[in-house]
């Protein structure tokens, strides 16, 4: 016969006993026995064939998860104490996982607490650092989710390869990802697209194809679509209308806000292909459906850079507008000036999208008295620096952005 | 519940010995009375995490006295209020009072943290 010392923690379920008896040859044996007995201890302290997480079993005043776990022998006269464990803290202690490629290294990006930023103490205002991802935007989730979704469906295999036309985050994710698959890429681009752009684009190994700058994004779709319909060797992911770029962020950056908070008042994303918005937006409400989702949109006629403003006429065919409760107008000044004052206050350097969603971040925030508003900055400042509004006088910001097409 | 002087003094001596770690330990309540602070030894010691470890001959002799038993820990900086870890690893203590200590703030907060949420308990 074996003694078994119950917790105060436990006793509700052998009838307030503080020990109870039981009998085997193993902790095994003696537990479940003892369950046989008194049935509802059952899943409080066994799980999965093993000791359930919370509880600790001792033999000889030893742990026997460091003895012979369940199969540690007792003998007739031997007492098994059983005692709640306990664990907790302020956070959960976090180290850095080890990935097996780059790929492993998309997503999971953090948030951070913009204490200075926000308009009233009471309101928590948080920025997912989308600008973290492996080659510094939030497209590397939907670039990796595109390719994956169509390789998994067997449109793109080995033999075929890339095009996109894309000057700016898509295009660079899209090499990254073609890039450690082994596809070759190919972007269609405006012309007047930055140096920069292309220099970091050809770096990562594509090749580039201009259309004419006059006809801005809207000519690097036409040239795209009319080289694809001319070679069948090419696969155009094209995000405007890809369900792999929602799901993207349904189930990474959404999912990954939901998780890290236990209240979401007020999501806010730039408004671009929709994907953000949509996938992000719908896991959210999921699991605070009062959430506000907003997008920022930048004011007709007054381009932001990676901002699509629908009043030039095209919608992207994955963006639902009624699914968003919130559509702000943001200026590129109050973009820039936004941007400029994260760097300032916060010692993060946005990209200037991350300008226009603070921007109205923030309006929305004063709206409320209390709360958790969590606005997505698609990627950093990095990629920008060659621009002059970083340190230009406020009023000469407007000039200073008008004349090179970003994305 | 009622925290004397004597036993509040007690968990805020242990929670500012071990810092910059988090502290642990036992409380024994008789009639919602704190009569005495039992100090555990931190198993993962961490600014942000603990794990109670008390020689289980020791807990298991607390366990026939007619005492309720609640977990004390200390939060080194934010405030003494459950974190999601603490909900997430409440295990067997569902339901239990909880008493956590701030030592940045020298605030002492006691809390029922059940299925349904966040209970505070009032300390006097």
């Amino acid at each position: 016969m074996i003694t078994v010392r119950i917790p105060p923690t436990l006793r509700g379920e052998v009838g307030g006993a503080r020990q109870v008896d039981a009998v085997g040859d193993t902790v095994r044996e003696v537990l479940d026995d003892l369950v046989d007995r008194h049935p509802a201890l059952g899943p409080q302290i066994l799980a999965n064939g093993g000791i359930a997480p919370f509880v600790n079993v001792y033999v000889g005043g030893e742990d026997v998860r460091t003895l012979n776990g369940l199969d540690t022998a007792v003998v007739t006269g031997d007492t098994v104490i059983l005692l709640p464990a306990m664990a907790g803290g302020a956070s959960r202690p976090w180290s850095p996982p080890v990935a097996t490629s780059g790929l492993d290294l998309v997503g999971s990006t953090p948030l951070v607490e913009l204490t200075r930023f926000s308009p009233k103490p009471d309101v928590r205002l948080y920025a997912k650092l989308e600008g973290q991802n492996p080659t510094g935007s939030i497209k590397d989730r939907v670039a990796k989710a595109m390719i994956e979704a169509a390789e998994a469906s067997g449109e793109l295999e080995p033999g075929r390869a890339l095009l996109e036309p894309t000057s700016g985050n898509t295009g660079i994710a899209l090499a990254m990802i073609a890039r450690i698959k082994g596809y070759p890429l190919t972007c269609v681009m405006p012309e007047n697209a930055t140096e920069e752009r292309k220099r970091l684009l050809r770096l990562y190994g594509a090749e580039i194809v201009s259309s004419p700058a006059a006809e801005g994004s809207n000519g690097a779709v036409r040239i795209a679509l009319q080289l694809a319909e001319s070679d069948p060797r090419w696969f155009v992911p094209f995000q405007y209308a890809n369900p792999a770029n929602v799901r993207a962020h349904y189930e990474g950056t959404g999912a990954e806000i939901a998780t890290a908070l236990d209240r979401v008042d007020i999501l806010v994303a730039g408004l671009g292909t929709g994907g953000t918005l949509m996938g992000a937006g719908e896991r959210v409400r999921e699991s605070y459906p009062d959430v506000v989702v907003a997008a920022a949109e930048p004011m007709p006629g007054d381009p932001v850079m990676g901002l699509r403003s629908l009043d030039d006429g095209y919608v992207p065919p994955i963006l639902d507008v009624s699914r968003l409760d919130r559509k702000v107008l943001v200026s590129n000044q109050e973009s820039v000036t936004a941007v400029r004052e994260l760097l300032r206050l916060e010692g993060i350097l946005g990209g200037v999208s991350s300008g226009a969603v603070l921007h109205v971040a923030r309006r929305l925030a004063d709206e409320l008295d209390e709360g958790v508003v969590v606005a997505v900055l698609a990627d950093g400042g990095w990629k920008y620096l060659s621009a002059d509004f970083w340190d230009a006088p406020d009023e000469n910001v407007e000039t200073s952005m008008e004349t090179t097409v970003w994305w | 519940m009622v925290i004397p002087a004597a036993v509040r003094s007690a968990i805020a001596e242990h929670a500012r010995a071990e810092l910059p770690n988090e502290a642990c330990g036992l409380l024994l309540l008789e009639d919602d009375v704190a009569v005495e602070y039992v100090a555990a030894e931190n198993a993962s010691p961490s600014p942000y995490f603990f794990e109670l470890k008390l020689d289980p001959l020791v807990w298991a002799d607390l366990g026939e006295r007619d005492v309720e038993q609640a977990v004390v820990h200390s939060h080194v900086s934010s405030p003494p209020r459950p974190s999601r870890t603490d909900v997430e690893r409440i295990g067997l203590w569902l339901g239990q009072p909880y008493v956590i200590y701030s030592v940045r703030l020298d605030e002492l907060a006691a809390w029922r943290i059940t299925d349904g949420g966040i209970e505070p308990i009032s300390l006097a």
